[in-house]
């Protein structure tokens, strides 16, 4: 991808080597570490550096008010984290930074590991830096920098929510209409959702609950699909056509066929399949510009 | 050589009832699938097909919006609810319903000149 060198990305305001703690770890030690660094929110990380939460001072307080600072850090840290792509653009953190209260978000990569922090003042600062507004006025005779009109990286977050069967399928919708009005080709609109679908679908029969995620460029489309359930012992077994564990009131409604993963690997020009530590993570990759 | 159909003709040959406010007049449609199976088809029907479908629930309606279907025709009776009839005008698909069972609901759109669509896999 030829990317405009103006544009600022996380990945180059964020802080990196994270400094986490332990989701067995007491909320004393989160508290300790914290008070050295000076922080006011630590991500928490297993060993498997899978992302549980975020342990702040709200919940530390929370923690002293029960008198429990020996309780453990899984016990109080928030778990619901938002997290922000490495490859998003200084623009979408500030949208989030608006959108949610929170002072500071984990950056991950495509994979979903944790490779940085970035809080609300990183980013105002390296901005102001860019911009060069931290040093002088702005002068009307400067030449003004060119917007990038070009085609911005976007990024799309959809949750797939537990037992909400008739709501499955509105991340691939949004998706596809957000698809269709970055002028995307019908062609690559359509196998995107196809493939999106299949795979919210499946979060919905086979693990219940999860996430996608879609990272839009005009060279490729990234679909990252992860929920939270059992995985898959045998992949090159559930990629077969036919084989599905799936149970008869889904069959009823018209899934179940066991055609799913093939159907989404046949939709996408690249296809992941892999197991986390919390359950199956897709990643569907879509170019659009490849010619079949 | 397939011929291309109006909704509304089709409409007015299965005695259907429409559920959206889309002109049918202006719908066109040159190809018919009837499954059961929404698997099926996802994996292979091809965009602007009339879906006749004897299973009734949202999903049915989502399939046909993520294929670009021309919309979906409920066979043998199905009335769609009203949760469905709201989603289906969200995501701009037409939905009818006909007393035909889906034999002679395809039969008699066959007859019309009609075809089916089968896209080779990959
Ligand atoms: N998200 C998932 N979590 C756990 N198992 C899954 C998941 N997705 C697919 N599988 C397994 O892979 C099998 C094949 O998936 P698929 O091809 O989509 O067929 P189907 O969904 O019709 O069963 C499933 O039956 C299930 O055993
Ligand atoms: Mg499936």
């Amino acid at each position: 991808m030829k990317k405009n060198k103006e544009q600022l990305l996380i990945k180059d305001v964020m802080n990196e080597g994270v400094v986490s703690v332990h989701p067995e770890a007491s909320v004393q030690e989160a508290k300790d570490i914290m008070r050295s660094r000076g922080f006011s929110g630590i991500p928490v990380i297993d060993k498997d550096n899978c992302l549980l939460g975020i342990i702040s001072v709200a919940d530390i307080i929370r923690a002293l008010e029960n008198d429990a600072l020996e309780a453990l850090v899984k016990e109080y840290m928030t778990s619901r984290v938002i997290t922000i792509n490495a490859n998003a653009s200084v623009g979408q953190a500030l949208r989030l930074f608006h959108n949610h209260k929170f002072g500071r978000f984990p950056v991950v990569n495509n994979e979903g590991e944790v490779v940085g922090i970035v809080t609300h003042g990183d980013v105002i600062g390296r901005l102001a830096v860019f911009l060069g507004i931290d040093e002088e006025p702005l002068d009307e005779e400067k030449e003004q920098e060119p917007i990038n009109k070009e085609f911005i990286p976007q990024i799309f977050e959809y949750p797939i929510r537990a037992l909400d069967f008739d709501r499955t399928g509105e991340g691939a919708s949004s998706l596809k209409k957000i698809l269709a009005e970055l002028g995307v080709s019908r062609d690559i609109v359509r196998r995107s959702a196809i493939a999106a679908y299949e795979a919210e679908i499946n979060v919905m029969i086979h693990a219940r609950e999860g996430k996608m995620t879609a990272n839009i460029s005009p060279q490729e489309i990234t679909i990252i699909v992860e929920d939270q359930g059992p995985g898959i012992d045998n992949i090159p077994l559930a990629m077969r056509k036919g084989y599905s564990t799936a149970a008869d009131k889904f069959r009823q409604m018209g899934f179940g066929a066991g055609m799913g993963l093939p159907n989404i690997k046949k939709s996408a020009d690249k296809l992941f399949v892999e197991n986390t530590c919390k359950g199956l993570r897709l990643i569907i990759k879509i170019m659009p510009e490849k010619i079949a | 050589m397939q011929v291309k159909r109006k909704l509304s003709e089709i409409k007015e040959l299965l005695q259907a009832t429409s559920y959206t406010e889309h002109n049918l007049e202006e719908i066109y449609t040159e190809t018919v699938c009837g499954a059961d199976l929404l698997s099926d088809v996802l994996a292979f029907t091809k965009e602007k097909t009339l879906l006749l479908s004897g299973l009734i629930h949202p999903q049915v309606i989502r399939t046909a919006e993520m294929l670009d279907l021309a919309g979906v025709v409920f066979v043998r009776g199905k009335i769609p609810s009203q949760e469905m009839i709201d989603l289906a005008k969200t995501k701009n698909i037409p939905i009818l319903s006909t007393a035909y069972p889906m034999f002679e609901s395809c039969g008699l759109l066959y007859k019309l000149g009609l075809g089916g669509n089968f896209l080779e896999e990959k």
